[in-house]
C-alpha cells in the first residue's frame, strides 16, 4: 500500500444540532484522486448529535477545517461494533453523497457498503 | 401576566384500558414561571377551552409525538386571532424545525432559570423564534415542586379511584438506547435533583400513589439507595422505570414502597427471567414492556418472545411497535435505509408500524403486535390483571394506614364523564 498523503486520526469536536457539543472518530486519508473521510459514531462517549443525524453539516466543516475540496469527498459513516447481542449494533459503513449548495453540502444520501469496499478505497 | 398553558389532547391506543394521567411536563414548566405569571392550565385530554378565554400569551407543552399536529392546528387559531404561541416540551424539542412553522416562538431545553428572559421579551414585544437552551441546562436546584394546584383533581379519578401522580426526582440518562430519544433530550449526564427538594415535593402531593417517571433508577446506586431513604418516611406507593440490579436497592426500593417497575423485555435470555424473580422475591410487580419489530426479530424470534413472555410470571405486559421516533438511532438507521414509509406524526402512537421491517412485512408485523396482546390477555384479561395488581397496593397501604377510599361521588365517573359501573 502507498503511504498517503494525508492521513489523519483523532477525535473530532463539533458543534452538533442545535449546537450542542458532540463528537466523533476522524480518519481522514488523502490519496491521488480523493480524499476519503470517515466519521465514526461514539455512541459511548458523544454527549449530542451522532454523525448521521448531522452528516451533511458535518462533512462540510470537515471540508472547510481540513481543506478537502468538496469533489474530492469521499464521506462514510461507521457505525463500530458495540459488542452488543442486537444486531444494529455490528460494524457498518455508509457512502454519503451529497447535494452541493453555494459552499454547503446537503441532502444526504447513503449506501451501505462493506469493510471490504472501504480497505478498497483506502489502497 | 396571563398565560393560557394547553396540554393537547392525543388518541389513545385502540381496544386498551384508557387512563388519563396528570401531566407532568406543563406543571413542571409552570413551576419555572415568575410570580407575576397568573397561569390557566387546560389538559385538553379532560378538558375543553375556549379559544376566548384570556390570555396575553398561549403556550403550549407537548410530550407525545401524537400530540404536535393537534398543538399546531390550537396554534394556527389563535394565531388567526392575533394571539402569539411558544411551544415546548420534549415532542416540541424532537420537531422543532416542523413546530417553528406554526409558533411564534419555540423553547428548547428545560425552562428553569430562562422563562424571566423569554417573557420579558415577550413584554417589550420582542419575542424570538427560537430560545435554544440546549446547552444551558440548569441546576438541578432551581427545579421546583410541580404545580399540582394548576390541575382539576376531580378530572384525574376513574370510578373513585384516583390516578397516579407523576413526580421526577433526576434528569438526564448516561444510557444511550436505541429506541430512546432521552440522550438528545436531557442530555448523557445524569443530573439528579438534590434530597430536600424531593421531600420537599413529595411532602406537597396530595395523592399516596406515584409515578416515579425518572428515565430509569439505574444510573448511580448510591445515589438511589439515597433517594429510596428520602421516600421512606412518606409512605407512598409508586411504579418507575428500571430500578438496578442491586440486592441492597431492591430491598430499600421495597421499603420506599415500589409497587411495580416497568422491566424491558428484549429477549428470553435468563437474565430477564432473574430480574422479574429477584423483583418478585421484593415484593415488587412487574410490568413487561416488549418492543416488536426490532431489527435482529424474525417473526419466529417474536412468537419465542411471547412464549418467553408467559412463561416468566409477569404482572403485566405492555407491547409496542418498534417506532423510529426522531433523534434516536432508530430513526438514524431508517432514515439512511429509507425504510420509513409514513410520515404522518399522529401515527407515532408505537401501536402502528411506520416502518419496513427487516425480518417481515409491516402487515404481519402489526398482526404480531395484535397477536401478543391478545395472547398474553388470553386468560385473564387486562383489567383483571390490574385489579389484581391494585389489590397488593390496597393491602400494603391497609397495614401502613395509608388507604384511601375510592371517592364515592366520584364512583359513576370516569376522568370527568360519567360512566356505567
Amino acid at each position: 500500500m502507498e503511504s498517503p498523503d494525508k492521513y489523519i486520526e483523532q477525535q473530532y469536536h463539533f458543534k452538533g444540532k442545535w449546537d450542542v457539543p458532540s463528537v466523533c472518530g476522524l480518519k481522514i486519508i488523502e490519496n491521488q484522486d480523493n480524499t476519503i473521510v470517515i466519521a465514526t459514531n461514539l455512541y459511548k462517549i458523544n454527549p449530542g448529535t451522532s454523525i448521521s443525524r448531522w452528516s451533511a453539516q458535518l462533512a462540510t466543516t470537515i471540508c472547510h477545517n481540513f481543506d478537502i475540496e468538496f469533489d474530492h469527498l469521499i464521506f462514510i459513516e461507521r457505525n463500530p461494533d458495540s459488542k452488543s447481542k442486537l444486531d444494529f449494533y455490528k460494524e457498518t459503513f455508509d457512502i454519503v453523497k451529497f447535494s452541493l449548495d453555494t459552499d454547503q453540502l446537503t441532502n444526504p444520501v447513503w449506501k451501505r457498503v462493506s469493510k471490504e469496499a472501504v480497505d478498497e478505497m483506502m489502497r | 401576566m396571563k398565560i393560557k398553558l394547553i396540554y393537547p389532547k392525543w388518541s389513545k391506543l385502540d381496544g386498551q384500558t384508557e387512563f388519563n394521567l396528570p401531566p407532568h411536563g406543563p406543571l413542571v414548566f409552570a413551576a419555572a414561571l415568575p410570580d407575576y405569571v397568573d397561569v390557566d392550565f387546560c389538559d385538553e385530554n379532560v378538558q375543553s377551552f375556549s379559544y376566548d378565554d384570556p390570555a396575553d400569551l398561549v403556550c403550549i407543552s407537548m410530550m407525545l409525538t401524537s400530540q404536535i399536529k393537534r398543538g399546531w392546528e390550537i396554534a394556527g387559531t389563535y394565531r388567526e386571532q392575533g394571539k402569539q404561541v411558544l411551544f415546548g416540551g420534549i415532542s416540541t424539542m424532537l420537531h422543532a424545525e416542523e413546530t417553528m412553522q406554526h409558533a411564534d416562538s419555540v423553547f428548547m431545553g428545560e425552562a428553569e432559570g430562562h422563562m424571566e428572559e423569554v417573557l420579558d421579551d415577550f413584554s417589550k414585544g420582542k419575542l424570538k423564534k427560537l430560545y435554544n437552551f440546549m446547552n444551558q441546562q440548569p441546576d438541578t436546584e432551581l427545579v421546583g415542586t410541580a404545580r399540582r394546584d394548576l390541575l382539576e383533581r376531580e378530572l384525574y379519578y376513574h370510578k373513585g379511584v384516583q390516578m397516579v401522580d407523576l413526580f421526577h426526582a433526576s434528569r438526564g440518562c448516561k444510557y444511550n438506547c436505541y429506541p430512546c430519544a432521552v440522550s438528545f433530550l436531557g442530555g448523557r449526564r445524569f443530573r439528579p435533583r438534590p434530597f430536600d427538594r424531593i421531600a420537599e415535593e413529595l411532602d406537597t402531593i396530595d395523592n399516596n400513589r406515584l409515578f416515579v417517571v425518572d428515565n430509569t433508577l439505574a444510573q448511580d446506586n448510591e445515589w438511589t439507595k439515597e433517594l429510596f431513604r428520602t421516600m421512606i418516611p412518606f409512605k407512598k406507593n409508586w411504579c418507575s422505570h428500571t430500578i438496578a440490579d442491586d440486592p441492597e436497592v431492591l430491598d430499600l426500593a421495597a421499603q420506599a414502597g415500589s409497587w411495580y417497575v416497568y422491566q424491558a423485555v428484549f429477549d428470553t435470555s435468563d437474565y430477564i427471567k432473574e430480574r422479574v424473580k429477584k423483583y418478585h422475591d421484593h415484593g415488587i410487580s412487574v410490568e413487561g414492556t416488549i418492543l416488536l419489530g426490532m431489527d435482529n426479530q424474525t417473526e419466529d424470534d417474536i412468537k419465542r418472545l411471547l412464549d418467553f413472555i408467559g412463561e416468566i410470571n409477569l404482572d403485566l405486559a405492555e407491547f409496542t411497535v418498534l417506532t423510529p421516533f426522531p433523534e434516536t438511532k432508530a430513526y438514524d438507521d431508517m432514515l439512511k435505509e429509507g425504510r420509513i414509509f409514513d410520515h404522518d406524526w399522529n401515527h407515532y402512537t408505537a401501536d402502528t408500524v411506520v416502518f419496513k421491517p427487516r425480518h417481515m412485512s409491516p402487515d404481519r408485523l402489526q398482526e404480531l403486535y395484535l397477536q401478543a396482546w391478545d395472547s398474553f390477555y388470553a386468560s385473564e384479561s387486562q383489567e383483571q390483571k390490574m385489579f389484581r395488581m391494585m389489590m397488593k397496593v390496597v393491602e400494603r397501604e391497609m397495614e401502613d394506614g395509608t388507604y384511601r377510599k375510592p371517592r364515592k361521588d366520584l364512583i359513576e365517573s370516569s376522568f370527568g364523564k360519567i360512566v356505567d359501573r
